[in-house]
């Protein structure tokens, strides 16, 4: 609802009151305490409280060597898995300079793709969840289920993939891969024009998002605002087209771009951008040309001396991997700039003055992963 | 109401189409799932396969895999009985374990479930918790796919034709980035160390030529032995027998490595340089070293460090003892060994050269004289035949040859030699007499694969043109008028499986004598210690036995002051097992003299 309509108030004095939402709270999806102060139902300041699944991946990068370090990006925004492997071994490759097979660079692109899909179809079942729809989930998670077969199959592994590492991926992909991608699509393509029916026309779920929680463009480039969240807005800032990595250079795709920069459009957003990546992905699964698996690399991987820093767009916006080596088999500092974090910082200027039942809904818009934010 | 309204408000009931069919969920009783083929579960380890290297441990990041103590298995050489124990709670299921596993023991499953309310029993053994993962093996360790290198860097050597031309080194060593490519193959597992006599500090010096410190490595070798360059020359390198990645590929070539550390520094006086030891301050205390071989240098090269005065007593003009002596120069040049000599002479060892003890200097003066004595006296006495015209002209046995040509003298030898023996002294008298420009024919009576001589000799051999006669008995040596070699004669025998249990015995064919014209005979069947220069009183208290002076664990004899190391004092007879007892010896003679530890 909005604060406009919000004008006639009780009578009598108000008190400001402070109250916890998080760290166990089902609307944070993870470990993440916000504070609010709150006035009646209006939110008056939110304060992000991190740290509660803090793992420190950035320090143990310091002693690890990297192909040990691909695997822990696995665990911080866990439904990017395989972009935020892609992102490390992009890094080290850059440092090696060595360049990986096309058919590498295409397999990549293949999977980051089906795992923006897979992301944004639980982001999408929970995003109905959080607004009153239950129904939602359900549907999201039988669709999702089959990238989850299609990962298992060619990768070994449904959630945590570790299937790049450094040169190339693990073993090449299993032979029904094709086969069962090219199912999916068709499936989904189906399925897809069920999810505007069955949520993004539903009246009740743009009473709760159309109009509310605006963020301008000048105010995200400012929070360093990434993703979707950030091109609802009209931020151009799509690093797939910005700075292409794998095989985005050789793909046909838009990139949406939203005008209002309310709850609705950063939802709209992604329901877009899963067709985009379906029309990325039928571009290349027919096409998948043949190459080596992994490029002659040691098995202890020495980077030169010198900085290394390698960004992708992950489901929720920019990763950015940055590495300071000393020569050594680990590197002297590891940073990742990830998208979580910085959406975050924006949570308190876009909630304010709304309800507190809007603050779900813009906190659903905005997909946080909570160990992508704490790391 | 708006129309977009209706529609928003009808649209949803779309769902209803799901209504009348069956659910995506698991129905109770539950459907078991089964995994893809590539299915990353559960760990799966072949016990008996399995060296317990711990690379597994080590490169696991979430530290899920701890080695522990399995008592169905026996620790060994090579193998360090220990076996990998993951734990489920810390796993991630990354399968890097699996990439650096050496052996290939070590396999994920297609089980991923297991449900238990007790946190220990997610500590599982792999292989032995779980004996029916084998039938479920999904992702494997492949020599391709493996992360380890399995191909060693080859070494460069001269050709069979050019070696026999003269005594030039045969090994031409590894250039920097050889060395450093070599190293990098290691994976610091450490079973060298447990299987080399004088654990060696093997993963660090190699670990340093890695990271291209090779001064770092060269210190670390010299931390417990004096000889490096000498060992990596020849050394027997029971440590490349265990390397883990040995077990299915060539094992890091470690003592080409140690080689190639110890070339860095070109002369004495460089190596007193980079090794830098300290030297502590005379302690006043006098020890003695009979026999300037490998345990006696050991021995003197650490007490020295110590602050002893040390005095070895040599009777030969040239320090080294059977490496001096006994090993040829293609193997181990003169300019090598004078080096490591003058270091060692450089931080305070006295080396009293042509002195023999019992004829020149008796061994109840220097008895009297020192506060602890170290015998490193070796085995110089060659066996004999003990065939019939064995007292021929040409007749002579292969240590003695080989001492003559190391000092640089001449003996006649004739253009065909017969070899008696199978071990390295016989392939190196072979080898040696063929670069004297002689047609050799070795004769060993059990078969070439039994022979004792490293595999590389015997190919290094038969590459110069040697000849191996296996199954071979001497029975004869016939002379000519002049008392001179004229042929040797020999059966032919045939292995007969041994009823105890043991190695295949030979059993001489009757009537298969065979005669073989020679110039010269040379016998390479072992050698025998001389302790003539021991007074009886001496011989009363050091106690020997079949032919070695019995020592304690700390190379003591029976004689509280007298310690003894090498050849003549340990049953394995070989370089780095006498450098090993020196440096045993060392330590337990500076707990004597000045107590502590």
């Amino acid at each position: 609802m909005r604060q406009e309509e919000l004008t006639i108030r009780p009578q009598g004095k108000t008190e400001e009151y402070f109250i916890n939402m998080g760290p166990q709270h089902p609307a944070t999806h993870g470990v993440l305490r916000l504070l609010l102060t709150l006035d009646g139902e209006i939110v008056k300041k939110v304060d992000p409280d991190l740290g509660y699944i803090h793992r420190s991946i950035e320090k143990m990068t310091e002693h690890d060597t990297y192909r040990q370090i691909v695997h822990l990006t696995d665990r911080m925004d866990y439904l990017s898995a395989h972009i935020n492997n892609e992102a490390v071994c992009l890094a080290v490759e850059k440092g090696l300079e060595i360049e990986v097979s096309d058919r590498v660079k295409v397999v990549r692109t293949i999977m980051a793709e089906l795992t923006r899909l897979s992301s944004h179809m639980l982001w999408w079942g929970v995003t109905g969840m959080d607004t009153g729809a239950l129904t939602t989930f359900m549907y999201a998670f039988r669709d999702r289920e089959m990238i989850n077969d299609i990962f298992e199959e060619t990768c070994g592994a449904r959630l945590t993939m570790n299937y790049f590492v450094p040169g190339g991926m693990m073993w090449d992909i299993h032979p029904n891969f094709q086969k069962r991608v090219k199912e999916f699509i068709a499936h989904f393509k189906t399925k897809l024009p069920e999810y505007d029916l069955l949520l993004s026309d539903n009246v009740i779920f743009r009473k709760r998002t159309e109009g509310i929680g605006f963020l301008t463009k000048e105010d995200a480039i400012s929070f360093g605002v990434t993703g979707p969240g950030a091109r609802a807005s009209g931020v151009s800032c799509d690093i797939r087209k910005k700075q292409p990595y794998s095989a985005y250079d050789r793909v046909q795709f838009k990139e949406i771009l939203g005008t209002v920069g309310d709850t609705f459009d950063r939802y709209r957003m992604r329901i877009l951008e899963m067709w985009e990546s379906m029309h990325i992905i039928e571009q290349l699964i027919d096409n998948i040309p043949e190459g080596e698996i992994q490029a002659k690399t040691n098995a202890v991987i020495k980077l030169p001396k010198g900085e290394f820093y390698q960004r992708v767009e992950t489901a929720r916006g920019e990763l950015g991997v940055h590495i300071i080596s000393d020569g050594k088999k680990s590197p002297y500092r590891m940073h990742f700039r990830s998208p979580g974090f910085a959406n975050l910082s924006v949570i308190d200027h876009v909630a304010r003055g709304w309800k507190v039942g809007d603050l779900v809904a813009i906190m659903a818009t905005f997909d946080f992963v909570i160990p992508d934010i704490d790391r | 109401m708006s129309f977009f309204k209706l529609k928003g408000t009808l649209r949803p009931l779309t769902a209803l189409k799901q209504f009348a069919k069956l659910p995506h969920t698991l129905q109770y009783p539950e459907i078991p799932v089964e995994a893809s083929d590539r299915y990353r579960g559960f760990h799966y380890n072949e016990i008996d396969v399995c060296i317990g290297c711990g690379n597994c441990s080590t490169i696991c990041m979430n530290e899920a895999i701890d080695m522990v103590d399995v008592p169905d298995v026996d620790g060994e050489k090579g193998d360090s009985g220990l076996r990998p124990r993951i734990d489920y709670g810390r796993c991630c299921y990354c399968a890097l374990c699996v990439d650096v596993c050496p052996t290939g023991s070590l396999a994920m499953t297609k089980d991923f479930l297991h449900v238990d309310d007790n946190p220990d029993n997610f500590l599982w053994l792999a292989g032995i918790a779980n004996p029916e993962g084998k039938e479920k093996l999904s992702y494997t360790s492949s020599i391709e796919e493996s992360l380890n290198d399995f191909t060693r860097i080859p070494m460069a050597e001269l050709e069979g034709k050019e070696r026999v031309k003269s005594f030039a080194e045969v090994v031409l060593g590894y250039s920097k980035q050889q060395a450093q490519e070599e190293a990098a193959r290691c994976i610091s597992c450490g079973l060298c160390t447990e299987a080399c006599p004088d654990h060696m500090h093997i993963p660090e010096y190699i670990n340093a030529i890695a990271a291209a410190k090779d001064a770092d490595a060269l210190r670390i070798i010299y931390d417990n032995n004096p000889l490096p360059e000498m060992c990596g020359k020849v050394c027997t390198r029971r440590c490349e027998d265990v390397c883990a990645i040995g077990t299915r590929g060539e094992p890091v070539a470690i003592r080409w490595l140690k080689r190639y550390a110890t070339e860095t520094a070109i002369n004495a006086q460089m190596t007193r340089e980079i090794v830098d030891p300290e030297i502590k301050v005379p302690n006043g205390y006098k020890v003695s070293v009979i026999g300037a071989g490998p345990s006696g240098l050991t021995a003197a090269y650490y007490l020295a460090l110590k602050g002893y005065s040390v005095t070895i007593y040599e009777a030969n003009p040239k320090a080294g003892g059977m490496t001096m002596y006994g090993i040829p120069k293609y193997r181990f040049p003169i300019e090598s060994i004078d080096k490591q000599i003058q270091y060692i002479q450089s931080i305070g060892v006295q080396i009293n050269f042509n002195t023999k003890v019992g004829k020149d200097i008796t061994f109840k003066e220097i008895y009297d004289q020192s506060d602890a004595v170290f015998m490193g006296v070796g085995f110089p006495k060659a066996w004999t035949l003990g065939i019939d015209g064995e007292d021929a002209i040409g007749s002579m046995q292969a240590v003695n040859y080989l001492h003559i040509i190391n000092s640089d003298e001449d003996v006649e030898i004739g253009n065909k030699v017969a070899i008696i023996g199978g071990g390295n002294v016989a392939i190196d008298a072979a080898r040696v007499s063929a670069r004297m420009g002689a047609e050799v024919t070795m004769l060993y009576r059990r078969r070439v694969k039994d022979m004792p001589a490293d595999r590389e000799e015997i190919e290094g051999a038969e590459d110069e043109g040697i000849k191996i006669e296996p199954q071979a008995i001497p029975i004869k040596i016939h002379k000519d008028e002049n008392g001179k070699v004229k042929a040797i004669e020999y059966l032919k025998a045939e292995m007969v499986p041994d009823d105890k249990g043991g190695r295949p015995r030979p059993v001489a064919i009757e009537g298969s004598n065979t005669i073989l014209e020679v110039t010269s005979v040379m016998a390479a069947i072992g050698q025998q210690g001389d302790y003539s220069f021991l007074e009886d009183e001496f011989l009363e208290r050091i106690k020997v036995e079949r032919g070695r002076f019995i020592v304690d664990e700390n190379q003591r004899t029976g004689d509280p002051k007298i310690y003894a190391g090498g050849d003549s004092a340990n049953r394995t007879a070989d370089a780095i097992s006498a450098i090993a007892d020196g440096f045993r010896a060392c330590k337990a003679i500076d707990r004597m003299l000045m107590g502590g530890e």
